[in-house]
Formats: C-alpha cells, sequence, structure tokens
C-alpha cells in the first residue's frame, strides 16, 4: 500500500482587450472519488476560487458523476481568474514494482471477446462520439494487436504500445477541432489526440472505452530542482474490463497510470469533460495564462 | 343537374379506399358537405377558392420579403375541399392518440431519470445513447411531455397510420386555426348547425397546459414564445400564434438568465419569464450546455430548466422520441406500462441495430424506405424504389457500417382523397398532422388538424415543410356542441403587462417609422423628377434643377449612382439612358437605396412585429408588398415614363394610408411613441437634407426659385406655401416654413419638437439627468431655433446658401447621433456572444 497525497494548484487567467459584459461558465476541475482493485483515489478537499466573483454559481453532478460548476458574472471586467485548489489522496493497494505481474495475474484469463459482454448503461462508452467516430482504418489498426493477443489486457497493451511508437507528439500540431481521420493520417498530435485515436480503436474491437481528464506530476530532470506550474493537464484513457473494472492506459506516455496520473472527470471524449468552458458578451481579443502545479505531501 | 355533382361524378378515386366514395356513392358523414356543395356553381367555386386565396395573403403569409424562401413559400395553398372525419372514426384516432402521447411521456420521463426500460431491455440502449437528441445535460430533469403531435394517413385498408411522430416543437397548429378562420368566413353557411367540431376548446385547453409550467403557481405568469426569426420558415405561425394566445414573440437574444431565473430583455429593464413555448430546436437552445454553435438561444437557459425557474414545452430533451427507432418496441412498452394493447398501428419498421431485422431490411431494401434514428441536419429519408442499383448498394454500406442508426420502414399504400384543382376534383393523397396536449394525467386533442396533399399526382412524399396544398380539417358531429368563443373561455391575460415593449419590438417598430418616412420621401422625388424629366417644354435652368434633384435622390435613398458619373466626379448629365437608371432606382430588387429595397425593409421590419398593426393597417402593407410586383410589369413603362405617375400616386397614398391608420387606429402607447420617434426623426432628416442637398450648394442664383417651388412641392409645402406667400417665391418665406414653423407637420420644427413630447414618456427618464441622445435632440433643437431666419436665406454671388448649408449639416449630424443614442439605450443591440477560448486541452508533457 502505498499513499500519496498531492496539493493541486491549478491557475486559469483570461485577459481580453475589450471589456466582458456577461458571461456565462462551466467548470469541471474537481478530481474524482474511485475505487478499483488496484487504486483508489479521494479528493480529500476542494475550493474553486473565481475572480471577479460571480452573482450565480452552483455545483451539480452530471450524467457521468463528474463535479460540475456552473456560474454567471454579470460585472463588468476585463480580467477573469479561476483557480482551483485541491488536496487528492492517490492509494495504490499494489507495489508498484508488482503492479505488472498483478495485472497479468488478476487479468489473464479475460479474453478481449468476453470484455465485450458489458450491461447496457455502458453503451455511451461502445459507440461512436462526436470527437471518436469509429473509423474502419482504426478498426484494421487495432485488429492487429488484437488478432496477435487473444487476452484482454496483453491486447490493449499491445495497441497502447503501437501507438505510443507510432505517434509523433508534437504540441501545436493539432487543435480540438481537428478530425480523428485527419489525426489517422499524421499519427501526429498530443494527448487528447493520443486518447481519441486510442478509444475509436478499442471501441471499434467492441470493448468500452471513455476518455479521462486529469493531471500529470512532471519529475525534473535528475539533480535539478521541481519548477512551479509546470505540471500539466493531461488526457488519458480507461478500458472496461469485467471482474475488474475501469483500468486506465496512457497511450502517450505508453503506461498504466499509477500514482503520478489524478483523475478529474471522465466522459465519452475531450467534450464531456471540457475543464472550463463558457459564453462571454463583450471582450474582444484575449490572452491565457493557464499555471498547474501539484506538490507531494507526506499522507 | 347542378355543377358540383358534375364535379363529383367525374371524380375517379384510383386507389382501393376514398375518403368519400364507396363505389360511386359518397360516404354519410360526406353528404352534409356535398349537399351545400351541391348549390353551388362552378364560377361561385372558383370566386370562393380565390377568396380563399385572398384571405390568406391578407392574413399576413409575407413570405417572399425573404428571398431565399420564395419558392416553397408562395406554395401554402389551402384546398376548399376539406378533409372530413367522421365522428366515430375520429373517437378511436382520438383515443390512439391521447394513448400515444401518454406512452411517449413515460418513455421520455424514465430515459432521462431512471432509466429503467434501458436495463430492463425494454429499449435498446442505442436507440438512446446514439439518438442525437439524448441529452446528456438534460439528464435528470424533468421531462413533461407537454405537446404531442403525430403525422397519421389512411392506407388502402380504411385504417389510420402513424407515419411519424412529432415532439419537440410541433408546427402546423396555428395553421391549422388560420385555416379553420379563413374556411369558416369563406364557407359560412356550410358551418350552420355546427356540423363540424370546433378548434376553441383545444386552444382553450392548450392555454391552460402552458400556464400549469409555470413554476409561480397562484400569479399570472408570463409566457413567451421562442422563435427563431423571421428567417424561419414558420415564422409566419410563430407570430400568428403568439398574437391569438397572447404571449409575447421573443428570440433567443431577446431573453437573458440571471441568477440561473429567465428574463426578457425590455425598454423597461428585465421583466421576468415564467414559461416559453419555444420554436427552436432543444439543443439550439442553450450555447453554453447544447450546442455551442447556435445563436438562437440564451445561454444558462438549460441551468434555468435544470432548477425548475422556468416552464419549458416542449422540455429540453425531447427530441429523443422523434425516433423511428423506437417504433418496434412500443406494442411492448404499452403493454409493460399502461397495460394496454397499442391502439394506433405505425407503419411497419424494422430496426436495423438487430441482426435479423437488419438482414430484412437489407434483402428488401427497394421495396422499403430507409431513414435514420434521428432527423438532425436534414438527413434525409431513402425510398428504395427509387433508388438506382448504384444508390441501393450505396446505401446498403452505410446501413453495414452503423446499423443502430438506421430503420426500414413499409411503404404505406395511401388511400385518395379529392382535391380542387383547375376546377376538377384529382385524387390526391393527404397526412393528417394531429395534436395532443397535456391535460391533467390525460391529454387534450385538436378535434381536426392540419391536413396536407402532395400537388403531384401519386406522389407519397409529402413536403415537411408546410409546402403543398393544405385541407382544413373537419370532424363531423351530429349535435350541435356549444357554441364557445375562445376569449370567453379563457382567462383574459397570459401575457406581460400592456406597458411592457420588448426591446426588440421598439427596435422594430422605430424602423418601420424610418423606412416608411424614406419610401415616401423618396417616392414623392422620383415623381417630380419624372414628371420635369418628362416635359418637353424645358430650358437650361429646369435642366440644371433636375441634374440638382437626382443627386439629392442618390443623397437621400443613399442608392449609389452608376459608376461612370461618380468616377468623372461631375453633376450627371441627362445621359440618354436616365429612363433605365430611373426604372432601376424604382424596381431593382437587389439596388441598395431603390423604392423596392425600401419598402422591403419596412415591410420587414412590419412583419417582425405582426401583432401590432390592425386588419386594415396589414391589408395596406400587403398592397405595398404586391406593389413593385404589380407595376414592373407594365408595359412601355421603357419608351414612356409617365407611366409611372399613377402607380406612384397610388404608392403614396397607401404610405400616407398607413402613416393615418398609425396615427389614428393605435393605442398611443409606448410601442406608438417608438414607431412615431421613427418617423419623426426620419422625417427630420429627409427635410434636412432635402433642403441641403438641392438648395444650399445650389450654385446658380438664377435657379433658385424654381428650386424653391420644387423643394415646395416635393416636402408637399407648396399648397401651404401658396396659401401663405402667394406666387412669390422667396428664399426666407420657404425655409421658415419648411424648418422653423412648429405648426407645419411637413416642417423641420414640427418633428424636433414631436421627438422631445415623446422622449418625456419614455421609461427612467429624468429631466435632470440627460442621456445621450436627449442632449442630441435638445441641441439640434436649440441650434435651429437660435439661428437667425434671415442670414440663412442670404446667398453668395455664386448662388450658394453658405450658413444655411453648415447649420444643416450640423442639425443632420446631431439627429444622426440621436437615432444610435436612443438606439443603444432601447433596443436589443446585444453584443455579440462568443464562446470562451479553450485552453487545458492543447497542451500536456510526455516523457519520452
Amino acid at each position: 500500500m502505498i499513499e500519496t497525497n498531492f496539493k493541486i494548484t491549478h491557475l486559469n487567467r483570461y485577459e481580453y482587450s475589450d471589456g466582458v459584459s456577461l458571461a456565462y461558465n462551466e467548470v469541471k476541475l474537481t478530481p474524482k472519488d474511485f475505487s478499483h482493485p488496484l487504486l483508489e483515489q479521494s479528493c480529500l478537499s476542494h475550493e474553486l476560487l473565481i475572480s471577479p466573483k460571480p452573482q450565480d454559481q452552483r455545483q451539480r453532478q452530471d450524467f457521468f458523476g463528474n463535479q460540475v460548476s456552473y456560474f454567471n458574472i454579470s460585472s463588468h471586467y476585463q480580467k477573469m481568474s479561476v483557480t482551483s485548489n485541491s488536496v487528492v489522496k492517490r492509494k495504490l493497494k499494489v507495489k508498484s514494482s508488482e503492479v505488472k505481474n498483478y495485472l497479468h495475474t488478476r487479468l489473464a484469463p479475460l479474453s478481449w471477446q468476453t470484455a465485450r459482454q458489458n450491461p447496457p448503461e455502458f453503451s455511451p462508452f461502445h459507440l461512436a462520439s462526436s470527437f471518436v467516430p469509429l473509423l474502419s482504418e482504426l478498426k484494421a489498426y487495432a485488429q492487429i494487436s488484437f488478432d496477435k493477443q487473444p487476452l484482454a489486457f496483453n491486447a490493449l497493451n499491445d495497441l497502447m504500445q503501437r501507438i505510443h511508437h507510432d505517434f509523433r507528439f508534437k504540441p501545436g500540431a493539432t487543435h480540438i477541432n481537428t478530425p480523428l481521420s485527419e489525426i489517422a493520417k499524421t499519427m501526429t498530435g498530443v494527448c487528447q489526440d493520443y486518447s481519441h485515436f486510442m478509444i475509436s480503436c478499442v471501441r471499434s474491437m467492441g470493448l468500452a472505452c471513455r476518455y479521462v481528464s486529469g493531471y500529470l506530476e512532471t519529475l525534473p530532470p535528475p539533480g535539478q530542482p521541481k519548477l512551479q506550474g509546470v505540471d500539466a493537464s493531461h488526457a488519458w484513457v480507461s478500458v472496461y474490463l469485467p471482474s475488474f473494472g475501469w483500468l486506465d492506459f496512457d497511450p502517450t506516455n505508453n503506461l498504466i497510470p499509477l500514482d503520478q496520473h489524478i483523475t478529474i472527470a471522465w466522459g465519452r471524449d475531450y467534450a464531456d469533460v471540457s475543464p472550463l468552458k463558457g459564453v462571454i458578451y463583450g471582450g474582444g481579443s484575449h490572452k491565457l495564462h493557464v499555471a498547474v502545479d501539484m506538490e507531494r505531501k507526506k499522507a | 343537374m347542378s355543377d358540383s355533382l358534375t364535379l363529383l361524378d367525374s371524380y375517379i378515386p384510383e386507389s382501393l379506399f376514398d375518403d368519400v366514395l364507396i363505389g360511386n356513392v359518397p360516404k354519410a358523414h360526406w353528404l352534409p358537405f356535398l349537399n351545400k356543395l351541391s348549390t353551388l356553381s362552378s364560377e361561385t367555386l372558383e370566386q370562393l377558392q380565390s377568396e380563399i386565396r385572398r384571405q390568406l395573403k391578407e392574413n399576413g403569409v409575407i413570405y417572399n420579403l425573404n428571398q431565399q424562401s420564395h419558392e416553397q413559400a408562395r406554395a401554402w395553398q389551402l384546398d376548399i375541399i376539406p378533409n372530413i372525419l367522421a365522428e366515430d372514426d375520429w373517437q378511436q384516432i382520438e383515443k390512439g392518440i391521447k394513448q400515444r402521447a401518454k406512452l411517449f411521456q413515460l418513455i421520455l420521463q424514465d430515459c432521462y431519470r431512471e432509466q429503467k426500460l434501458l436495463r430492463n431491455g425494454l429499449i435498446p440502449p442505442e436507440i438512446i445513447f446514439a439518438h442525437r437528441g439524448f441529452l446528456l445535460p438534460a439528464y435528470g430533469t424533468e421531462q413533461p411531455l407537454t405537446l404531442y403531435a403525430c403525422d397519421l394517413a389512411r392506407g388502402i385498408n380504411g385504417y389510420m397510420w402513424i407515419v411519424s411522430d412529432r415532439t419537440q416543437v410541433p408546427s402546423g397548429m396555428g395553421f391549422a386555426l388560420e385555416n379553420r378562420m379563413v374556411m369558416s368566413h369563406v364557407l359560412a353557411p356550410f358551418f350552420q348547425g355546427e356540423p363540424v367540431k370546433r378548434l376553441a376548446h383545444f386552444f382553450n385547453d392548450f392555454q391552460q397546459s402552458i400556464a400549469r409550467l409555470s413554476p409561480r403557481q397562484g400569479t399570472e405568469p408570463n409566457i413567451v414564445l421562442l422563435s427563431p426569426g423571421i428567417g424561419s420558415e414558420t415564422y409566419f405561425e410563430h407570430a400568428y400564434l403568439a398574437s391569438y394566445l397572447g404571449y409575447t414573440l421573443v428570440q433567443g437574444d431577446d431573453l437573458t438568465v440571471r441568477e440561473g431565473e429567465v428574463f426578457l430583455k425590455t425598454i423597461e429593464g428585465l421583466e421576468p419569464v415564467d414559461v416559453i413555448l419555444r420554436r427552436v430546436d432543444d439543443d439550439a437552445c442553450d450555447p453554453l450546455e447544447l450546442r455551442p454553435d447556435s445563436r438562437l438561444g440564451s445561454p444558462g437557459l438549460m441551468e434555468a430548466v435544470r432548477r425548475g425557474k422556468v416552464g419549458m414545452a416542449n422540455s429540453l430533451g425531447s427530441s429523443l422520441l422523434e425516433n423511428p427507432g423506437l417504433v418496434p418496441f412500443l406494442p411492448k412498452l404499452c403493454q409493460q406500462l399502461l397495460g394496454e394493447e397499442l391502439q394506433l398501428p405505425s407503419v411497419a419498421t424494422w430496426w436495423c441495430g438487430q441482426e435479423k431485422e437488419k438482414q430484412h431490411v437489407l434483402t428488401n431494401l427497394p421495396k422499403l424506405m430507409v431513414k435514420r434514428i434521428d432527423r438532425k441536419d436534414n438527413h434525409q429519408t431513402f425510398y428504395g424504389a427509387k433508388l438506382s442499383q448504384e444508390e441501393l448498394a450505396k446505401l446498403k454500406r452505410q446501413v453495414e457500417a452503423e446499423a443502430h442508426l438506421f430503420v426500414g420502414q413499409d411503404v404505406l399504400e395511401h388511400a385518395t382523397t379529392p382535391v380542387l384543382m383547375g376546377g376538377r376534383l384529382e385524387p390526391r393523397h393527404a397526412l393528417l398532422r394531429s395534436f395532443a396536449v397535456a391535460d391533467g394525467d390525460d391529454y387534450s386533442v385538436m378535434p381536426g388538424g392540419l391536413s396536407r396533399s402532395s400537388v403531384a399526382k401519386g406522389n407519397v412524399v409529402i413536403n415537411n415543410r408546410m409546402g403543398g396544398m393544405s385541407k382544413d380539417t373537419w370532424v363531423s358531429q351530429n349535435q350541435a356542441q356549444r357554441q364557445q368563443s375562445f376569449w370567453q373561455a379563457s382567462k383574459p391575460s397570459h401575457q406581460l403587462p400592456p406597458s411592457t415593449v420588448s426591446s426588440r419590438s421598439a427596435d422594430n417598430l422605430f424602423w418601420v417609422g424610418c423606412y416608411a418616412e424614406k419610401a415616401e420621401y423618396v417616392a414623392r422625388l422620383l415623381r417630380l423628377i419624372i414628371n420635369l424629366y418628362t416635359d418637353s417644354d424645358t430650358g437650361e435652368i429646369d435642366d440644371k434643377v433636375l441634374a440638382k434633384l437626382i443627386n439629392t435622390l442618390y443623397d437621400i435613398s443613399q442608392a449609389i449612382p452608376p459608376k461612370a458619373r461618380e468616377d468623372q466626379g461631375i453633376e450627371p448629365k441627362l445621359n440618354p439612358n436616365i429612363d433605365a437608371e430611373l426604372l432601376s432606382l424604382i424596381f431593382h430588387k437587389e439596388r441598395s437605396g431603390s423604392l423596392h429595397q425600401l419598402l422591403s425593409h419596412m415591410l420587414g421590419a412590419a412583419y417582425a412585429v405582426k401583432g401590432i398593426w390592425s386588419n386594415d393597417s396589414w391589408r395596406v402593407l400587403v398592397s405595398m408588398e404586391e406593389w413593385s410586383e404589380k407595376w414592373a410589369q407594365t408595359n412601355n413603362l421603357q419608351n414612356d415614363l409617365k407611366r409611372l405617375e399613377n402607380p406612384l400616386n397610388l404608392l403614396i397614398s397607401s404610405l400616407m394610408a398607413f402613416a393615418g391608420l398609425n396615427a389614428e387606429n393605435m393605442n398611443q402607447g409606448t410601442t406608438w411613441r417608438f414607431l412615431d420617434m421613427g418617423r419623426r426623426s426620419a422625417r427630420a432628416i429627409l427635410i434636412s437634407q432635402l433642403i441641403q442637398k438641392s438648395l444650399s450648394q445650389i450654385n446658380d442664383v438664377e435657379a433658385i426659385p424654381l428650386m424653391i417651388e420644387k423643394l415646395l412641392t416635393v416636402s408637399e409645402n407648396i399648397i401651404t406655401y401658396r396659401r401663405l406667400y402667394r406666387r412669390h417665391l422667396d428664399a426666407g418665406f420657404a425655409l421658415k416654413l419648411l424648418m422653423f414653423d412648429e405648426h407645419n407637420p411637413r416642417a423641420l420644427a414640427f418633428q424636433l419638437k414631436r421627438l422631445e413630447a415623446h422622449l418625456a414618456y419614455l421609461p427612467q427618464h429624468s429631466p435632470d439627468n440627460l442621456n445621450a441622445f436627449e442632449k442630441n435632440l435638445l441641441e439640434a433643437r436649440s441650434s435651429l431655433r437660435l439661428s437667425d431666419g434671415q442670414s440663412l436665406a442670404s446667398f453668395d454671388e455664386a448662388g450658394n446658401f453658405e450658413r444655411l448649408d453648415s447649420l444643416l449639416k450640423h442639425i443632420i449630424q446631431l439627429l444622426e447621433q440621436f437615432s444610435n443614442n436612443l438606439s443603444l439605450r432601447y433596443f436589443s443591440h446585444t453584443q455579440v456572444a462568443q464562446q470562451l477560448a479553450d485552453n487545458n486541452a492543447a497542451q500536456t508533457i510526455t516523457r519520452q
């Protein structure tokens, strides 16, 4: 059992050339509570600091169980900041060195064909979604791993490795509306492109797969102190494996997320978990500053 | 023997089942109608049919304003032959519709809350989750199915079949009402003795049902009808229903959500809204949580609904039920949820998400029709019989790739019903759109509905849009139902307080006033120019004045002169093409500043506030809509411009009639004040421009008297002038009359005085703290009053009035600022909404 507590600060600051007269926003920045045989995450504390102070703010749960904050600012402003401060406990139930063995043993009997049998509520994670069409070329891509590996875990691991190997990580090469068919051609992009790609592959094979948004702790190069604000929001995927639950895969980094990932929200694709969205009146052009900081605390 | 019996004699149904005839014998429920019809000669019939056309038009189907939708819009027609349903037949249909509405209500509630039907396997999950009408943000909200509509068609076995369900913004109810209004006027004797069930009771239930959605029970609810606006193909219906039901017609921009509650922007400030009857698709209602690219909704609306602060009909999320994928599962669901057999059959439907059903559809593709389970993005219906081999193969591939998104359906063999075309009865297929509204635990169904039939023979495709031929639908009744007037039966005011004027209405009224004035002055100026131009006995001075007036016309109409003249930068010569140019300035549809365009703008703004005009005003507006089309075709206009005098006279009379009706028929509250402010500010600017452009820079001493005469003529002051000053044409006297006379409704000073009077009545007027527009007006009025008439009337040797020129320029500028500032303060010029920039998405760090 390894427990790690993280103190996370996530700052979003918008500066506008013209005044904003009215704004409606929706924020998904509250880390989740969940647990499965391998690990457990609980959000010990969370606060959302918004400036200017909203005239109206309300918290709710969405369809997927994510925490959503709605707020409305009707006073005039030129700068807005949304800061999310959280303390999250991530508990690994198996020693890190034994995780691989554990998963192999635990998931060994499960064939990927069996993993396709899921209750009807999982349907959203089987079907195509707005950012994840089911493309025949991606099915063909996935088929290679699944033909080679009859076991679900092995096939998924293989698929993740191949995606990691075949993709070129290049910030700025894509934007959020770049269609998956385009990404499938260039095999270039950032974490959400890797993730959408893998989700489409997994769903094409008939397994339930979802998109996970969260944070990734960045380790400084050996011998150097850690800088503030360099950690990042990140995205990976999660696949449902019957008798186990949802197991995460990070194709961008080719690993099973353990104690350096923090889960904020999940959904069918990016559209369901977008951390901060809104409609504003006025504003003109804007500058945006984002900083994420994760600090380990002794549990 | 009468003509109408002959009419039926020559009618051949061409189908195994006809609505009217069994063999050659008319059915009993048709006899009362047929007997009355047989008393009419074919001439009378023809007259009645054209009377129907005229009334439909007069009631306000100004459709061709929106030129894109011209063709389909003009196609709205009403057949004199109704669709008559026997009372017992109707009772079965009505029972079936009620049952179906109740069933759908239960399914909808379950899908958005417990999802038991899904978990119990009664509905396959793909039919819900892959349907784009399933709105995840609406999950957990109440989903009252307030309105339900369906399209029914009669098969050749005589039974009614459900062809499709409409659950989110069912249109057609207003058209059905409109049809009934027109028919009961034109065929009044046919309605004597009440042989037809009335619609009033249904609309009464409708109002009560909508009012019950208000979260503030016990107080009179404020109800708005949310429309996509004048660009919508059913805008006429939105305006018609809103005014009939007494709801405020609004667009998304008129609403704003504050602290989870919905408000209407009015010139008085924000007024709370209790219920929204929407005609905007559910996913377009909120750019924050639903479609981000929508401009038709209001951000925060979903949240307001979620908090229960506003009632919405139908609920956001209800388009899930417009879902042919559900159809095969309805019989079992009906058993399970209501413990009854499903009464009204749907056209046989196979959902391709099931293997066996998919195979059936693919095997029988050429015989079936195939559609998607949702109808977003105008996905079409494929009729297998009409597809080529290649198209069939393509469709097959599409279905195989995403089988769960498709259904196959039998093509119904339709019964026939007679339609009067070209003086003969022709057999056609018909669709009946029927409407139900929630009434406690039950539903109330409109007795009848909107019947539509195909125009082409044998065509089963009846356009979804409200085009084609429509019919009034009569449910016959034996006992006289007590006459129930809608207005007596319903409570008096489900509406905002009468003083409330939405910012958008105020805006439109102001522009109606502006454009009406501008059209009038441009028409007068054109008439004058044509008179001068066609006058054969003219000299050099006349030509000079004419050229100057033409220039003035370009200035006040803002029409761009032909390029050649503009490039040379000289006074226009009377080039040989002037006839064509004048015609273009009058009739050209696309030319900015043409008389046609000014009228279009005026009518467009008038149409946007349709509920405000009296019937007489509306008739005048309709006549002006037809004016241009009617006269542009006049023979030999090109060679004989004098022929334009009469049409221009008629148009000016219509514009004057409209102005007179506005002055005499409208309640002179805030609504009227905005209309009149539009008029007065436009007239003030037009008078100033006329004098400034034509006289103050005339540059020719000898031309001054003639120009004064023309100015007095075009501004309608010549008679007054002659009465006051006889024949002596003097600039000082003329300016006194045109500019300074506060008692002359055609003088500048009069307009400014009237404007000032209006401002005192506007909401939030405070004499101690003047708004920008009040300052503009005060300055304009003071500048005029402080100026010296005699010095304004003095000109230099070249014939130019320098002081007059600079004063008028100053006043014009102030008046333009006045309009802008007034509109900034009162009208709904919302800033354009934009999506917050997406950020966190595009960054991540890898560990390579």
